[in-house]
């Protein structure tokens, strides 16, 4: 369960890094990437979900099933940012090169690292 | 001259329209996870619909009777309703993941929520069906839908390893993520979005509503067999974009969104705009279809008056059928089911009801006293058993794979 949360959450942090790099580099328009952190927050929502809804059988499971929670709200605040640059960029005219912006690609890619280490220990649990 | 404008507008109407929301996310997804190593399986079902397309086509054009008129006469009314049935039942998810699509790529373009344009895109099928002519509503449809070749020029663009993406695609094998029984299910979720029965439906009752004849046949086989193969390729380009960059990035398609992120990393916004129009009129185009196609199955089995060439009046119970269709379809979006979900698993039901359909054709195909001297020749049938196996392996799977594998998860 918690390998397949990594995977879920992997990909949504990695669609986000890719969505707002391609905003960064002017080759999406905002309605795009907007709609692609609002599906990729709404996978994280569930990834964290599914996880929170099961039962860790041992101490070790339970200890994991925490770093997993945490490394996915982590991840959500991340994604928070970049939705709060998109939205700031759409309704200012801001550039990507604002403080704003660079901290919200900073914090996703700080979060892709945790979720991509988390799923090299883990596996896929395929 | 005008028949060849006549044959090139064919061919380019079946590319374009070929991809639906099912071609989309299945190559996407399939791309995103396995790369190109199960391409192979787009082949496997091209060749499938094409011959699938000719034998219903013949049959249309030969005996003036569209695939339903044929199931019920061959199987009764007893087995050709549960027939009905599952076809009705796959049509109709089918509807609901088209219509669901159409309003996910305008959520796309504007950034408003999809579930705010599922009525207007429902109502947007209905009155095209209305009022628009089949020919118009056809050929507008599918050459929009050749937009979709970005897909294609973005592969490029990306520069792949293409040796890689070759060493994938000719010696296919399950990636160390994932396992056998995910591969096959996926495999069987390709066939089904390749071959799925509401396009056979809406082919033969067309050649009916376009009143094919004999002489015809050549037309339509051109079209399908230069139509059908390059609007595969389009599926293979999606799958290679996702396979190029979502799969590196370890990301695993699960919505409309991340489909088109490779077409703007490689084309920028005037790449991303086309593949916008071509999934817009993907999905549009083939919500007509299906709509269509749910009205054609009924009308024809009941024996109800049908087809867009008769005024709504003369064919009411055919239209009323496809109003509520589209109704079933709006409030089930309505419930905020994920339409890429439907989308996966109408695929997969598609796989599994397809001999259902396939099977009668095959018969009537076969038979010289209906088919006179069109009937299947001895090449053409050895192949279409050989797809029949295929297909009842794919259909017997489908729910076991479904099962063991959590729908692929």
């Amino acid at each position: 369960m918690a390998a397949t949360a990594v995977n879920q959450g992997s990909s949504a942090v990695g669609t986000s890094v890719l969505a707002l790099d391609l905003l960064a580099r002017e080759r999406a328009g905002t309605p795009a990437v907007g709609t692609s952190l609002e599906d990729m927050a709404g996978e994280l929502e569930d990834a964290r979900k599914g996880l929170l809804d099961s039962v860790p059988a041992t101490a070790a499971e339970r200890g994991l099933h925490r770093e997993v929670i945490s490394a996915l709200v982590r991840a959500e605040a991340a994604l928070g940012l970049a939705r709060q640059a998109l939205a700031a960029k759409d309704s200012r005219g801001d550039t990507a090169d604002t403080p704003g912006f660079r901290a919200a690609q900073t914090a996703l890619a700080a979060s892709a690292k945790e979720l991509k280490g988390l799923r090299q220990r883990l596996g896929t649990g395929r | 001259m005008k028949r060849l404008l006549g044959v090139a507008l064919g061919i380019l109407t079946a590319i374009g329209g070929f991809v639906d929301i099912g071609d989309l996310v299945t190559n996407a997804v399939v791309g995103s996870r396995f790369g190109m190593s199960l391409i192979w399986v787009v082949g496997v079902g091209v060749v499938g619909i094409c011959l699938f397309a000719d034998m219903s086509g013949r049959v249309a054009a030969v005996s003036g009777r569209a695939t339903f008129e044929v199931i019920r006469e061959r199987l009764g009314p007893r087995a050709g309703l549960a027939n009905l049935g599952a076809s009705f039942f796959i049509n109709l998810m089918t509807v609901t993941a088209e219509v669901g699509g159409i309003a996910l790529a305008l959520q796309l373009v504007t950034s408003i929520h999809y579930l705010l344009w599922i009525p207007l895109a429902a109502f947007a099928v209905w009155l095209v069906i209305w009022r628009v002519r089949f020919k118009i509503m056809e050929n507008v449809a599918g050459l929009l839908g050749l937009c979709l070749v970005v897909f294609g020029v973005a592969l490029f663009l990306l520069q792949p390893d293409w040796g890689q993406l070759a060493g994938q695609a000719l010696s296919p094998a399950v990636p160390q993520t994932e396992n056998a029984a995910v591969y096959w299910f996926y495999a069987v979720g390709l066939f089904g979005a390749a071959m799925t029965p509401y396009e056979v439906f809406f082919f033969s009752s067309g050649a009916v509503e376009e009143g094919w004849k004999r002489k015809d046949l050549i037309q339509s086989r051109i079209n399908v067999l230069a139509g059908f193969p390059l609007g595969g390729l389009l599926s293979v380009a999606i799958a290679g974009c996702a396979a190029v960059v979502l799969m590196p990035a370890g990301v695993e398609v699960t919505s409309l969104s991340q489909i088109v992120l490779p077409v703007a990393d490689a084309g920028g916004k005037l790449a991303l705009a086309f593949a916008l129009v071509g999934i817009l009129a993907a999905t549009f185009g083939a919500a007509l279809e299906t709509t269509l196609s749910s009205g054609y199955t009924l009308a024809q089995f009941f024996g109800w008056s049908w087809g867009k060439f008769r005024s709504p009046g003369r064919a009411a119970r055919f239209h009323l059928s496809m109003i509520v269709c589209l109704l079933v379809a709006l409030g089930v979006l309505a419930t905020g089911a994920d339409p890429i979900l439907i989308t996966e698993y109408s695929v997969v039901f598609s796989a599994v009801a397809l001999p259902l359909t396939y099977l009668p054709i095959l018969i009537v195909a076969n038979d010289p006293q209906y088919m006179g001297s069109d009937v299947n020749s001895r090449g053409i049938n050895v192949a279409a058993n050989v797809y029949l196996l295929i297909i009842l392996a794919a259909s017997l799977g489908a729910i076991p794979l479904m099962i063991v594998t959590g729908a692929g998860a």
